[in-house]
């Protein structure tokens, strides 16, 4: 893959659940001052059934104007094949930083992130796809980058089966096995973000990655445990976001983003 | 020509060579355990029957997911239609000919990966690890599996061992064309039919223009037209507070579009199955409760997993074969469609339904042309449905419908 649609596609930036990420440099019609993008590049074709809903579904992201939230320049699709030009950012992501976070580096990234989500869920739409690799850094916080759109192009898909096993650490149960994504399955989801990038491991100790369906049924039927070497407020807090059952959680994305911040001061 | 028409004869090597169906792989050098990582991923693409692309992604997905020192070379080939997508890496190097056209590529020419269709070729050799392109292959044929080597050469079945890239051959050279243009409908690939000025049988220049044809036409989005409005998300609240006794209708504000069933509410107000011991959502107990069968809203029943990893909620009934949206009731929202990959034709076009009904999943065959297959959890026999005779899913179990398999997965009816 070198090109898609007038990108000339660089270095690959990695997997996402359901295609790649390339450095690009952005075509001359978008008019940006920027002179690197990221575009997705996603794995499946797309008819124009999915074209619509991917089109509707970013569209309406794009309009939420929030500064906790990447900025999407572009989208479309080249003979099915779908892509879309996000912001790029030099600091990385949650899942593979530049430099090296210090606690209260990594709570005002999830915050900054829980702050873009609350964003999203007051226009109606749920991320469904929150995950270190989707907290993207700035200097003094984090934006939520991306969209989950598994469900929006496959309608019943939970798990595409293309991206890394590990993913599915980061989805509420619930989400899993069908339940629509929500404010509380976003929460879910920044709780376990969190959890990694502080404590290093997943909610659901070691997974296995031999197979999807051994990790699924890891999951599903083992209880969200937060480490122990974990101070006892962020401990408390991650516990109440990765609660079973939804009324236990932060009630908003924005409750939770004040909390986080108030930990990091 | 379709590689799974040619006959692949190993070169000699230290490396591996594996074929399955219309995919073929060589790899020397690098770490074993990478190596049958290489080939595992082959084999399932293989069995999967996965589209070309995607098989191109799961390859660069280990590249890049793996220490290079790790990586061997290898050269990868994947059947898509009558192209084959060429995936080389390292010194890996590839040299198709069809007549005097000759196409040469190397892994060594970029430093992750080539990768590119070829669309015109009769023989296409191999090599990695150092090995010279055999020129002179033997007369084996390996129709499947795995054996030692470090390259090797396709040419169509019934050529004489050495064939090679001998321009008089020619076993078909005319048809080839006709057959080329696959799914893309790009014109300059179809002169054909057009009775032009040209008569050359030259039969190529465009290994290399087919994919800069396609990035001409591309479709975005406006993101400055309208948008829908949607309303915020609701905000989760306590269960307690909707609790519906049997034979009332929910409240009208929420109208669910949900199938309402009859179940229990542990002490926190979640909705179970009739049978529950422990709360499916927050594990309390529900033995001591008084067992008042309630009305509500039915959650999803639990997942089918897929052999390639794809997962499916069963929050509703889905209808599977290779162009399930024909069916009326895909139409009339009553079933979603699940379309499923099928290059063989084994599907039927409408295969068969996961119908849930009540707290049960049911699979049933839809009158398909190969058949619905079960078996239990750790049984070794597959037992062939009755079309039209639902078969109650115990969690654990496995269904097979084409080159497809899948296991639904609950956590509901722990009787």
């Amino acid at each position: 893959m070198s090109r898609i649609a007038d990108y000339e596609l660089g270095e690959s930036l990695g997997r996402g659940n359901h295609g790649r990420y390339y450095k690009a440099a952005p075509p001359a019609r978008l008019g940006l001052d920027a002179d690197v993008v990221a575009v997705k590049v996603l794995d499946q074709h797309a008819g124009d059934d999915e074209y619509r809903r991917f089109a509707n579904e970013l569209k309406l992201f794009a309009s939420v104007r929030s500064p906790h939230l990447v900025r999407l320049y572009d989208a479309g699709h080249q003979d099915g094949i779908l892509f879309y030009a996000l912001e790029y950012f030099p600091l990385g992501s949650l899942a593979s930083p530049a430099r090296e976070l210090a606690p209260g580096d990594v709570l005002r990234a999830v915050a900054g992130a829980a702050r873009g989500a609350h964003a999203l869920h007051e226009v109606g739409v749920a991320h469904r796809d929150i995950k270190p690799a989707n907290v993207m850094l700035i200097e003094d916080g984090g934006k939520l980058s991306d969209l989950g759109l598994a469900q929006v192009l496959n309608p019943g898909q939970t798990v595409t089966g293309f991206g890394p096993i590990g993913a599915i650490e980061y989805m509420e149960p619930g989400v899993v096995r069908g339940d629509p994504a929500s404010r509380a399955s976003d929460i879910w989801a920044l709780g376990a973000t969190l959890h990694k990038a502080l404590a290093g491991t997943s909610v659901f100790g070691d997974i296995p990655t031999d197979d999807v369906l051994s990790a699924l049924r890891h999951v599903l039927n083992t209880s969200p445990r937060v480490s122990p070497d974990l101070d006892d407020a962020a401990r408390a807090l991650i516990e109440s976001c990765v609660a079973p059952a939804p009324e236990d959680r932060p009630a908003t994305a924005m409750e939770l983003a004040e909390r986080l911040e108030v930990l990091a001061t | 020509m379709s590689l799974a028409g040619m006959r692949l004869a190993p070169a000699p090597g230290s490396g591996v060579v594996a074929r399955w169906g219309g995919v073929a792989l060589a790899a020397a050098g690098g770490d074993a355990e990478v190596r049958d990582a290489l080939v595992d991923l082959v084999r399932t693409a293989a069995a999967e029957a996965v589209p070309a692309p995607t098989v191109a992604h799961r390859l660069a997905a280990l590249i890049t997911s793996t220490e290079p020192s790790r990586l061997p070379s290898f050269a990868a080939l994947v059947a898509a239609g009558d192209a084959v997508a060429v995936l080389l890496r390292g010194d890996a190097r590839l040299r198709a000919a069809a007549g005097d056209d000759v196409t040469e590529l190397s892994g060594a020419d970029r430093p992750t990966w080539v990768d590119d269709y070829l669309r015109s070729y009769e023989t296409v050799a191999v090599a990695c690890g150092g090995a010279g392109i055999d020129t002179a292959p033997g007369g084996w044929d390996l129709e499947a599996g795995v054996v030692q080597g470090a390259g090797f050469t396709l040419v169509p079945r019934g050529a004489p061992a050495e064939a090679g890239p001998e321009p008089e051959q020619e076993p078909e050279p005319e048809p080839e064309l006709a057959t080329e243009p696959e799914p893309e409908p790009e014109p300059p690939a179809e002169t054909e039919p057009e009775p032009e000025q040209e008569p050359e049988p030259e039969p190529e220049p465009e290994p290399e223009t087919a994919i800069e044809d396609v990035v001409r036409s591309f479709e975005v989005v406006d993101f400055a037209s309208a948008t829908e409005s949607r309303s915020p998300l609701p905000v989760a609240a306590d269960a307690t507070q909707d609790l519906v006794p049997v034979g009332t209708a929910p409240k009208p504000e929420e109208a669910p579009a949900g199938v309402l069933v009859q179940g229990l509410r542990c002490i926190r107000g979640h909705f179970n199955h009739p049978r529950a011991r422990f709360c499916a959502l927050c594990g309390i107990s529900m033995v001591q409760q008084t067992q008042v069968l309630v009305e509500g809203e039915r959650p999803p029943l639990g997942i089918l997993v897929f052999g390639d990893g794809k997962t499916v909620g069963l929050a509703g009934s889905y209808l599977l074969g290779r162009d399930p949206g024909i069916d009326p009731a895909v139409g009339a929202g009553e079933l979603v469609a699940l379309q499923l990959d099928d290059p063989d034709q084994i599907l039927s076009r409408v295969h068969c339904e996961v119908r849930l009904a009540g707290w049960d999943v049911q699979l049933v065959d839809r009158n398909s042309a190969n058949g619905t297959f079960v078996r239990e959890e750790g049984a070794e026999e597959w037992r062939r449905l009755a079309s039209g005779d639902p078969a109650t899913l115990a969690p654990g179990m496995e269904a097979r419908v084409g080159s497809h398999r899948f296991v639904y997965e609950s956590h509901h009816q722990q009787s």
